[in-house]
């Protein structure tokens, strides 16, 4: 059943994701283009792009996005609850089980191990959407503006996603011919 | 039963309202959501910033999105207190709910506002322009996790096994890409950490 199917894809992602909502693109990678081809490489980059413009968070929008393409509103509901059910419960057994604390020293070590795999993964993930989405120099440029922005004055994304949105409409719509020829 | 008491259900619909706003005034994820947090949290007596903060280094552990594993714990720490167990488990449910409706309602309707506009040109021009932010932001996150990772508080320390841990995987993934799944990675990096650390 396909509800059921996108309740359990987005069930494995969230019990996998570990450090935010970005550490899910390498397993949306593979669950959504690669197993079930409900997404290509290109739709789930502006899946993305749209995940984190909107209020909320980032693996939520995501989710809820998918759900609904694929199968309307009840798609939606069923991705949704899939990505939140892992956190909701493990956080609801920890609280009552183990009071409050998850510091044993086994479970930090595991964790260290998993971070060092989730840079790699998101890594490949980012070498892989570079290859496939910046395809010519104006695309390179933003994409330099925007790393120079972020890493060295730290810019709130938000910020970041507005400037990225007026450069793209400056260099496609409004001005392309003169800034065009002013760039080359 | 004190977790369907007046008292209770007042909480559990305080928990839904406030997690709704926060998630409708929040932008660029979970971590943009902390000083919401915390500012509502004193607000309604759920939580000092410590004890918060000791919240978020629980939620940045455990699977899933930092902001929907705070939120169920918060929900469940504010239910507990009206409705004991029960009224924890509850109260869980309904902070998670709240965080998870303006995702809900915001992305349905930016989704039926992009299908009208399938093939605007202003839309390309915006997506041209956004794709490339959207990577650097991609790559800014995975360097936030490096760099707790690989370093300790200000580069005093550098944790060369992880280094070569993920200098491994990516070899892995450049050569078996199509053929390993990245939850077997996971698992298998995180066997091998409770040896190697």
């Amino acid at each position: 059943m396909i509800y059921f199917e996108l309740f359990y894809s987005f069930f494995k992602i969230g019990l996998f994701t570990f450090g935010g909502g970005y550490a899910m693109i390498p397993l949306l990678e593979k669950e959504l283009i690669e197993n079930k081809k409900w997404l290509t490489n290109d739709e789930l980059l502006e899946i993305m792009s749209i995940a984190q413009m909107t209020p909320g968070t980032i693996a939520i929008n995501a989710a809820t996005f998918v759900g609904y393409r694929e199968k309307g509103f009840l798609g939606g509901l069923f991705t949704t609850a899939g990505v939140i059910a892992p956190s909701y419960l493990v956080i609801t057994i920890i609280y009552h089980l183990f009071s409050h604390s998850f510091e044993h020293p086994i479970a930090q070590k595991a964790f260290m191990g998993a971070r060092a795999c989730i840079v790699a993964l998101i890594g490949h993930s980012v070498w892989k959407m570079f290859k496939g989405s910046v395809t010519d120099k104006y695309g390179l440029g933003i994409f330099i503006i925007a790393c120079v922005l972020l890493f060295a004055f730290n810019i709130h994304p938000i910020l970041l996603i507005v400037t990225g949105a007026v450069l793209g409409l400056a260099l496609y719509v409004f001005f392309p011919k003169q800034l065009k020829d002013l760039l080359k | 039963m004190e977790a369907f008491s007046l008292e209770a259900l007042k909480v559990y619909a305080e928990l839904y309202l406030v997690f709704c706003k926060i998630g409708f005034f929040s932008f660029g994820g979970g971590l943009a959501m902390v000083p919401l947090f915390v500012v509502e949290f004193q607000k309604q007596g759920w939580m000092t910033a410590d004890q918060f903060f000791d919240v978020l280094s629980l939620a940045q552990m455990t699977p899933g999105a930092i902001a929907v594993n705070s939120a169920t714990f918060v929900g469940n720490e504010a239910g507990m207190a009206v409705g004991g167990r029960l009224g924890g488990i509850i109260g869980g449910v309904f902070a998670t709910a709240g965080l998870a409706t303006p995702s809900v309602v915001c992305i349905i309707a930016l989704s039926e506002i992009l299908k009208k506009l399938k093939t605007n040109k202003f839309k390309q021009a915006f997506f041209f322009g956004i794709k490339p932010v959207t990577i650097a932001l991609i790559l800014f996150a995975g360097w936030k996790i490096a760099e707790t990772t690989f370093f300790e508080e200000g580069f005093s320390e550098i944790h060369w096994t992880s280094i070569i841990l993920c200098l491994i995987v990516g070899v892995v993934l450049k050569f078996y890409e199509k053929k390993v799944h990245p939850i077997a990675l996971i698992i298998v990096c995180s066997v091998i950490g409770i040896f190697i650390f």
